[in-house]
């Protein structure tokens, strides 16, 4: 892929997830949620878990915050890792934790 | 000239035969306006005949006096010594370029990676006035500003040497190519555009930059290559997204008159002084031309 469509994913994801920050802060609140205190109970939680929207939302939240946050990370070793097999090599490694990882965040989701 | 006080040269000396630095110390005496490569010329001259330092202009214009001057990327023969308020000055080589001696470095791979961004027009067909320019494109003052600013650039290295991405990543382009792609990119008579940002669009390209600017704050000539980088990028998106394809170039200029009876001017048949009464003829008919 092109660096540049890499780029631009991350430029896009970081909107998306400013916006996606400000929905999961509101929901928390008081601001449409029933406050910091309730909006955190065991109760509210899991019933929040089984509304299909919040699922999109979480699940959406989920995907962009860990994909920014690989893209960074890619970009980051980048710097320090120049030969073109070795970056090819540190690719593989990092999508590989990354499925891993957005797999095992999309559990609970799934599950409720 | 005046002594106004002296003041001591620090100078990390680079010894190839040891493949280490050494740190030598001189007391220079200083006048007013005495720049740092007078002072390194007065150790030459004076004190030690064996200190290597570059210098060709004189006159910050050439881009070859680079070195680190109290931790910061200057040019030696634009910088007062007085102006540093410092009674030590600390010189060493530029950084992220393969030491020689002293303080001189080799620009090799600077000029490599400016020669992979293709620093010149590239016109589309135009290979016939390429070689044989026979008039100029014509350019606009508002084209000309467009590229005006990254057109002072001495290639003295300072940005190069300043970056710490070229320090950590010897493949990134650096500031200078990629300030001198944009150049280009921006001229409108260049049609070089798609070609160039294919160049630059990459990890070790305008993507490597992290905006920190220490390229802009050490340039001597106030060409700012942290701002071309953005461009650069703006201009990769914009093509990713479709919004510009490939440039049409600046058109030619129309063929002036005096240019073509000039052509009628055969050297060998006329003696100097004959030649030069012709073409004042023909400039005095075209200046009286309306
Ligand atoms: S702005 Fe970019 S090119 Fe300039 S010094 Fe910083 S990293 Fe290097
Ligand atoms: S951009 Fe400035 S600092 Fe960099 S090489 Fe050109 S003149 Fe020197
Ligand atoms: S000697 Fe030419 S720029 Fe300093």
């Amino acid at each position: 892929m092109k660096e540049s469509y890499i780029r631009l994913i991350q430029y896009l994801l970081g909107i998306a997830i400013a916006i996606l920050i400000l929905i999961h802060l509101a929901i928390f609140t008081s601001f449409i949620g029933p406050g910091y205190e309730l909006g955190l109970s065991w109760e509210t939680v899991s019933e929040r878990m089984s509304s299909p929207f919040y699922d999109i939302i979480y699940t959406l939240l989920l995907f962009a915050l860990l994909t920014h946050g690989f893209i960074g990370i890619r970009n980051i070793l980048f710097e320090y890792i120049t030969g073109y097999r070795a970056r090819i090599a540190v690719s593989w490694v990092i999508w590989t934790i990354y499925i891993i990882i957005l797999i095992y965040g999309m559990l609970p989701i799934i599950a409720s | 000239m005046e002594t106004v006080k002296n003041v001591k040269f620090r100078i990390k000396r680079w010894i190839p035969e040891e493949g280490r630095f050494r740190v030598d110390t001189f007391e220079v005496p200083v006048f007013k306006g005495m720049t740092v490569l007078e002072g390194l010329i007065y150790i030459k001259e004076n004190l030690d005949p064996s200190l290597a330092f570059r210098r060709s202009c004189r006159m910050a214009t050439c881009g070859i006096c680079g070195i680190i001057i109290n931790g910061k990327p200057m040019l030696a023969c634009a910088t007062q010594i007085l102006h540093l308020n410092s009674d030590v000055l600390t010189l060493e080589p530029l950084k992220n370029l393969p030491l020689v001696k002293d303080l001189v470095v080799d620009h090799t791979p600077f000029f490599e990676k400016q020669r992979e961004i293709k620093p010149y027009i590239i016109r589309e067909g135009g290979e016939e006035e390429y070689w044989n320019p026979s008039r100029e494109y014509l350019q606009t003052p508002e084209e000309v500003e467009e590229y005006l600013q990254f057109s002072y650039c001495l290639t003295c290295a300072l940005c190069y040497s300043a970056c710490p991405i070229t320090g950590t990543n010897p493949n990134y382009l650096g500031p200078q190519a990629l300030m001198n792609a944009y150049r280009f990119i921006a001229d409108s008579r260049d049609e070089g555009l798609l070609i160039r940002l294919d160049i630059v669009d990459s990890p070790d390209g305008c993507w490597g930059c992290h905006l920190a600017g220490s390229c802009s704050d050490a340039c001597p000539k106030g060409v700012d290559p942290a701002l071309a980088i953005q461009l650069l990028r703006r201009k990769i998106i914009e093509r990713d997204l479709g919004y510009i394809k490939a440039v049409k170039g600046a058109p030619l200029a129309p063929p002036l008159p005096y240019v073509e009876e000039a052509k009628e001017v055969k050297p060998p048949k006329f003696t100097v002084r004959g030649a030069q009464k012709k073409i004042k003829e023909i400039m005095e008919k075209f200046v009286e031309q309306p």
